[in-house]
């Protein structure tokens, strides 16, 4: 008999998640997260190349590529590289070495918390590269005031979350060392601060991007060198193409800052669930 | 089976203040006139409905919490806070997620600053005794709850604690895990000799386990009565028995014993 308008038996399939690790599955994986970006370097390739976006606007990649390749190879990007890679790195280090312990000092002690806290709150909220002409006033137009703006901006996200996540440490687990004999700094060590790590490591992951977007900003506003130097400074000199070279390694060294945060963050909290997995 | 005193405790009484925008606005007690002593070895039940002060009960014992009168004394010392000869076993396990199963069990040791190959060693003998000698390397989210739990025992029992507190350790396990558990509680406990208190809400679980069982009232939670478990060991299969339905029947009789309130006489209303 013929029902109509019903369809042959059907069969359903359950899906069962795969290791992916086949090749296959990898391939797989890495074919759709780059398939766009992909899709976006042919456009860039094809549309400057056919006139339908003006060639002096932006150059086809392939021209940007070999541009960056020549930059590389001839040496003239690196001082830049390396200058703007120190200021980071030297103004984030800062910003760790003062935010988590006094974010782990905040979230320990509540009386410390409430006379530190209204400060630091309203201190964050101030855009900070409005603050950018007080530092050069303050330090100059050299090395000290980029410093200070990427320590900063990127001092307050390690800030909270350090502080967010000593606060929100288990209590039982406390419970359970005090109750074999554990005495305040064994707790400190031993329960709060491995408790607080995946908390601090967003915060850090936060505050290394913060910190790029920030020096790049600065160098743009007032530098000699750097890598937000060469992109205004050839934007000026109408080097359109050592333009988005430069543009382009700020990209990349942002994306492999923050890969590599990635997969540190991975290491150290495999052992938290994340939200919804309990 | 008579032994020494172990635990005495005389006259406890637990206070809490109640305050809002830090001015005190009242007095609630959660526990009154505690006195009963444990003996060594013994193997003792608390049972109460929720909220009775059973867990407040065994964290003073514990020496996390100070009573507001009374004293409680272990080895005729009075209790200061917490020390090596207590260990506590709580309900959520409380296991250091970021721990594997052995360096979990080697925390005690580790606090008492205990050579590394001893620690190693001692953490391997109990983490035989409950069974997880295969899991030695794992980390606690992937464990089973039953696990966990046997993890938790390990850790406490492993710097050799005289007194093992048990705060509802089986209550968050499936109705199987927690019979095998339990069982395998008692192997430990025939085997190690230690003094356990044991929290718990389950009236089976209370005579199953237990030598004795301390039956406490709801706030103020105060002794209703200590009911001696004469049932033979080992206690498989006791459940079918007719002592053990007694047992069952007074006790229960015991905890749902409501004793009636001023306000309720009063007004007429009540029992």
């Amino acid at each position: 008999m013929q029902i109509k308008g019903k369809k042959k038996d059907s069969i359903e399939v359950i899906v069962q998640a795969g290791s992916g690790k086949s090749f296959g599955a990898a391939a797989y994986r890495i074919f759709k997260n780059s398939a766009l970006l992909l899709f976006v370097i042919v456009l860039w390739q094809v549309l400057p190349t056919f006139n339908i976006i003006k060639p002096y606007l932006l150059p086809p990649f392939s021209e940007v590529v070999a541009t960056w390749f020549d930059l590389m190879l001839s040496g003239k990007l690196e001082p830049d590289i390396f200058i703007s890679l120190r200021r980071t790195l030297t103004g984030f280090s800062c910003a760790l070495f003062f935010g988590i312990p006094i974010g782990v000092a905040m979230g320990y002690s509540k009386i410390f918390s409430d006379y530190v806290s209204p400060f630091i709150h309203f201190c964050r909220q101030i855009p900070s590269m409005a603050l950018f002409p007080v530092f050069i006033i303050f330090f100059g137009v050299g090395e000290p005031s980029k410093i200070v703006i990427v320590f900063w901006v990127s001092v307050w996200a390690i800030l909270l979350n350090t502080i967010n996540g000593v606060m929100n440490v288990d209590p039982l687990l406390i419970k359970a060392s005090r109750s074999m004999g554990g005495k305040n700094i064994a707790i400190l060590f031993t329960v709060i601060l491995p408790d607080s790590v995946p908390s601090i490591m967003t915060g850090v992951r936060l505050g290394a991007g913060s910190s790029v977007i920030s020096l790049v900003a600065a160098e743009m506003l007032g530098a000699r060198a750097g890598l937000g130097f060469r992109v205004i400074n050839s934007q000026y000199n109408f080097q359109i193409g050592q333009m988005y070279a430069t543009i382009l390694t700020i990209a990349v060294i942002g994306i492999i800052i923050n890969q590599l945060l990635v997969s540190v963050e991975k290491r150290l909290t495999f052992w938290k669930p994340t939200v919804g997995n309990q | 089976m008579q032994n020494n005193v172990k635990i005495s405790v005389s006259g406890l009484r637990k206070d809490f203040l109640l305050k809002t925008d830090n001015k005190i606005t009242g007095q609630f007690t959660a526990l009154n006139d505690i006195n009963f002593d444990i003996y060594e070895s013994e193997f003792i039940s608390v049972l109460g409905p929720s909220g009775c002060g059973k867990s407040t009960l065994l964290d003073i014992l514990a020496g996390l919490s100070a009573q507001s009168a009374g004293t409680v004394c272990i080895d005729g010392e009075a209790v200061v806070g917490p020390d090596s000869k207590r260990g506590i076993v709580m309900q959520g396990y409380a296991l250091f997620p970021w721990r594997t199963v052995r360096k979990n069990v080697e925390y005690g040791l580790e606090l008492q600053k205990v050579p590394k190959n001893m620690r190693r060693e001692i953490s391997e003998k109990y983490i035989n005794l409950v069974g997880l000698e295969k899991f030695v390397n794992y980390r606690p989210n992937e464990l089973s709850g039953g696990m966990k739990q046997r993890v938790a025992i390990a850790r406490a029992l492993a710097y050799d604690p005289q007194i093992l507190l048990m705060d509802e350790p089986f209550g968050a396990l499936d109705a199987q895990t927690r019979e095998v558990l339990q069982d395998e509680l008692l192997n430990i406990w025939s085997t190690t000799q230690k003094t356990i208190v044991f929290v718990t809400h389950s009236i089976d679980e209370a005579i199953y386990l237990s030598d004795r069982v301390v039956v406490l009232s709801p706030a103020p939670g105060e002794i209703k009565r200590i009911f001696p478990i004469n049932l033979r060991r080992p206690r498989n299969g006791v459940r079918m028995t007719m002592e053990y339905m007694q047992l069952f029947r007074d006790i229960t009789a015991a905890l749902h014993d409501v004793s009636v309130l001023p306000s309720q006489e009063a007004n007429g209303s009540g029992i």
